[in-house]
């Protein structure tokens, strides 16, 4: 309730803003003119092509960055040698930010999916996998002991031990994958797309001043991006390590 | 016939200050279907020799033989249970958890799901098969890791303090409960314990251990009939006897 | 003294190991002449080009203009996120009115902004450093208003007992007891706007700068150029994660008393 007497006060600003004639209307275009822009574009379909194109991007990039991350990450909590190496290319990997890879990727791969999938790719990559490394070393060795004690050894034990008891740390490094993700595919779309995904919409109207467009755009990002955040992850995140009780420990 | 036997066990650590003995030339040994406690300060080595006789850490010198076949590490013919709460696995239901051993050990599902019931069973806790491990208080965690560590039949169970963390009126009920199960399954026990009144209560026997380095000071059978009363002169007696054992180094240094 | 020191060349050795395993390999793929050497120049090409420019003053120039929008940028959002953080932790009105708005806000991707802060604001330097700001204000704000909530009830009460008022309350309690919380927005924030600044040079037409210098040198294919200018961004990157995130977060998870191990 609160909650909408704040949108209704911030619309009502932005509205009063818009209809001043302090701005052009084409950049500051009012709150009909975005709402009836969305409709046209969902209606006309060409929101949804958009949208699809961007959900495509990231599902490949995050998908590859899971394989990567998670096999990557597991390898190295578990053997020192696979540690050693890999530790200090990371370390000097992770400062640089994925969209500044974008030009060499442009220039290697050209314009298109390839390009943006390699960016959205590398943004993700180091979430899930310093999860995944801290997560395996932080595996309470009481769980360990008790279930060697039981039998458990090799594929076994890393299954039925280390994967649960290294859920919460995964989890986090999803989400925050995830997050990556989303923002990396917005920058990639608008710097390395050719003609699709809702980036490139927001960056291709600039050109033609369609503030009505980038707008309802970007309420379709906010919207996609709250619904995985929300859905897809609180649900992950309720069938998994909050049934458990394990859901401080995802915090910390 | 010996069912656990120690033989002159020696564990050094080594720290920063160098070659620390945690424990020297302990030895003993129990005969099949005893309750043996060990009572001893914290630092005396108890704990160490427990993690030795289950196999996570190996002695500089001596050797452990458990039914005559010398101990090289773990194992499932011991079971053991941690003063830790938190040695369940939470992603698994305390039915989960004490079936966890015999999926191990490769007993089908409808088998080892019932065997982990009647274990529960004898817990009293088959009411909460189904429950996860956060929504038990401390002492049904507890008795589920009883329940886990003998649902998959070892000759003998280790127990490291495994109430110390409960409050006195659940510790007494776990006491009971214990004493219930060790009469119902005849397993050969070795407790660890810092509380002598425990000790007198489940034991047959008692080892007292001193520390730096950690040895055994005193060896004394408790001859009581079981249940036992915790307020019979003969109970007193027996824990000022072990206090006695305990206090005298210090006064001796 | 030759035994003290053969540990100390065994860490440097693995810790460089990776890196020359690394350049070995991409060494042999870019003198192996599948691919064009402008499109995958072998590393002494870039190291050339690395030094040429650095002695021309042309790569400190760029790397200049980036840290001085990277401090412009993250200055305001620093300012103005604790200040409101810290207002809507303390009024009741203001949380009511802004965390709608914030929480809404703050899961779209900050480049999202990005073309209608151009259209707004102009493409220059205007435009970037008030989009850096607000991109990076957002964790600022959330970490602040969630330590002066996490300020104890009772340390008030304790304070407010011993006779401090609302001033002293507010800098003997509430400020020390938010602190933690807000050193870990900063370092979120400036993160935020290290990522997000390279983009923005790329996107906005300004001068100087290192995501321009690397966007721009894609049209002459100075691949070159471009992995010379990443180099410079990852150098300036690591020194903010080794020189102020780890110690930042050290401190704070100190302070927290979280540490594991």
């Amino acid at each position: 309730m609160k909650a909408v007497v704040s949108f209704v006060v911030a619309a009502a600003l932005y509205e009063l803003v818009a209809r001043s004639g302090w701005f052009a209307q084409a950049l500051v275009p009012t709150l009909p003119a975005i709402a009836a822009t969305l409709w046209r574009t969902l209606a006309d379909g060409s929101m949804l092509n958009h949208a699809v194109a961007t959900v495509y991007r990231v599902a490949a990039g995050l998908g590859l960055a899971c394989a990567t991350g998670l096999a990557l990450g597991v390898l190295m909590g578990r053997f020192r040698a696979v540690e050693a190496f890999f530790l200090p290319l990371v370390n000097v990997l992770m400062p640089v930010p994925s969209l500044a890879w974008a030009p060499v990727f442009i220039l290697w791969f050209g314009l298109g999916n390839t390009a943006t999938i390699l960016i959205v790719f590398y943004a993700a990559t180091f979430p899930m996998l310093l999860n995944a490394w801290t997560g395996v070393r932080a595996v309470n060795p009481l769980w360990l002991r008790a279930a060697g004690a039981m039998g458990a050894r090799g594929a076994e034990l890393f299954w039925k031990v280390i994967v649960p008891a290294t859920s919460p740390f995964v989890i986090t490094g999803l989400r925050l994958a995830f997050q990556r993700a989303w923002i990396a595919v917005v920058g990639a779309e608008m710097l390395a797309a050719s003609d699709f995904g809702l980036g490139w919409v927001i960056f291709d109207a600039k050109e033609f001043l369609n503030a009505d467009v980038m707008l309802a755009s970007l309420a379709v990002i906010g919207a996609i991006g709250f619904a995985f955040e929300r859905l897809a992850f609180g649900a992950l995140e309720r069938a998994t390590v909050m049934r458990w009780g394990m859901v401080r420990a995802a915090k910390a | 016939m010996h069912h656990i036997e120690i033989r002159n066990v020696t564990l050094v650590y080594d720290t920063p200050n160098g070659r620390v003995p945690g424990v020297r030339g302990v030895s003993f040994a129990t005969a099949p279907s005893e309750f043996l406690c060990i009572v001893g300060p914290s630092g005396c080595g108890k704990t160490t020799l427990l993690n030795i006789i289950a196999g996570f850490l190996a002695p500089a010198e001596g050797e452990i033989r458990i039914g005559g076949k010398a101990v090289t590490g773990y194992g499932l013919d011991r079971g053991i249970v941690f003063q830790d709460f938190a040695q369940l696995f939470p992603w698994r239901t305390a039915l989960g958890n004490v079936a966890f051993g015999l999926e191990m050990k490769g007993v089908p599902k409808a088998e080892r799901e019932a065997i982990a019931l009647e274990q529960l069973r004898l817990v009293k806790l088959e009411k909460f098969a189904g429950a996860y491990p956060h929504h038990l208080s401390g002492g049904m965690q507890q008795r589920v890791a009883i329940a886990r560590a003998l649902a998959y039949n070892p000759a003998v169970l280790l127990m490291d303090e495994p109430f110390a963390a409960l409050d006195a009126l659940t510790r007494d009920e776990m006491q009971r409960l214990l004493a219930e199960v060790w009469r119902a399954t005849r397993k050969t026990v070795v407790y660890v314990t810092h509380n002598v009144a425990e000790a007198v209560y489940l034991a047959d026997r008692v080892i007292v251990m001193t520390p730096h380095p950690g040895t055994i000071k005193a060896e004394v059978p408790i001859r009581l009939p079981r249940p036992r009363d915790p307020l019979s002169v003969e109970f007193l007696d027996y824990q000022k006897q072990l206090l006695r054992h305990l206090t005298q180094k210090e006064e001796a240094r | 003294m030759l035994d003290q020191a053969s540990p100390r060349w065994r860490g440097a050795l693995s810790v460089s190991a990776p890196f020359i395993v690394v350049a070995a390999l991409w060494e042999i793929v870019a003198r192996s002449g599948t691919f064009p050497r402008r499109l995958f120049p072998p590393l002494e090409d870039v190291a050339e080009t690395l030094a040429r420019l650095t002695a021309a003053g042309i790569l400190p120039h760029h790397a200049f203009e980036t840290i001085a929008r990277l401090l412009g940028g993250f200055g305001i959002a620093a300012l103005a996120g604790v200040a409101l953080g810290i207002l809507m932790g303390r009024s009741r009105r203001a949380e009511d009115l802004l965390m709608p708005l914030v929480s809404t806000g703050a899961p779209i991707p900050g480049l999202a902004y990005a073309p209608l802060f151009l259209l707004w604001f102009g493409l220059g330097n205007v435009g970037a450093v008030i989009l850096v700001a607000f991109v990076a204000a957002f964790p600022i704000v959330l970490n602040s208003w969630t330590g002066v909530k996490a300020v104890k009830e009772i340390w008030i009460r304790a304070a407010q007992s011993m006779g401090a008022g609302d001033r002293r309350l507010f800098r003997h309690v509430i400020l020390p007891g938010a602190l933690p919380y807000i050193l870990t927005g900063l370092r979120l924030g400036l993160a935020q706007a290290w990522r997000i600044l390279v983009a923005v040079e790329m996107l906005a037409a300004v001068p100087w700068g290192l995501g321009w210098l690397i966007f721009g040198a894609r049209e002459f294919l100075n691949t070159d150029a471009m992995l010379a200018g990443i180099a410079v961004i990852g150098a300036i990157g690591l020194a903010l994660e080794k020189l102020v995130f780890q110690p930042l977060e050290r401190y704070t998870v100190v302070r927290w008393g979280m540490m594991t191990s």
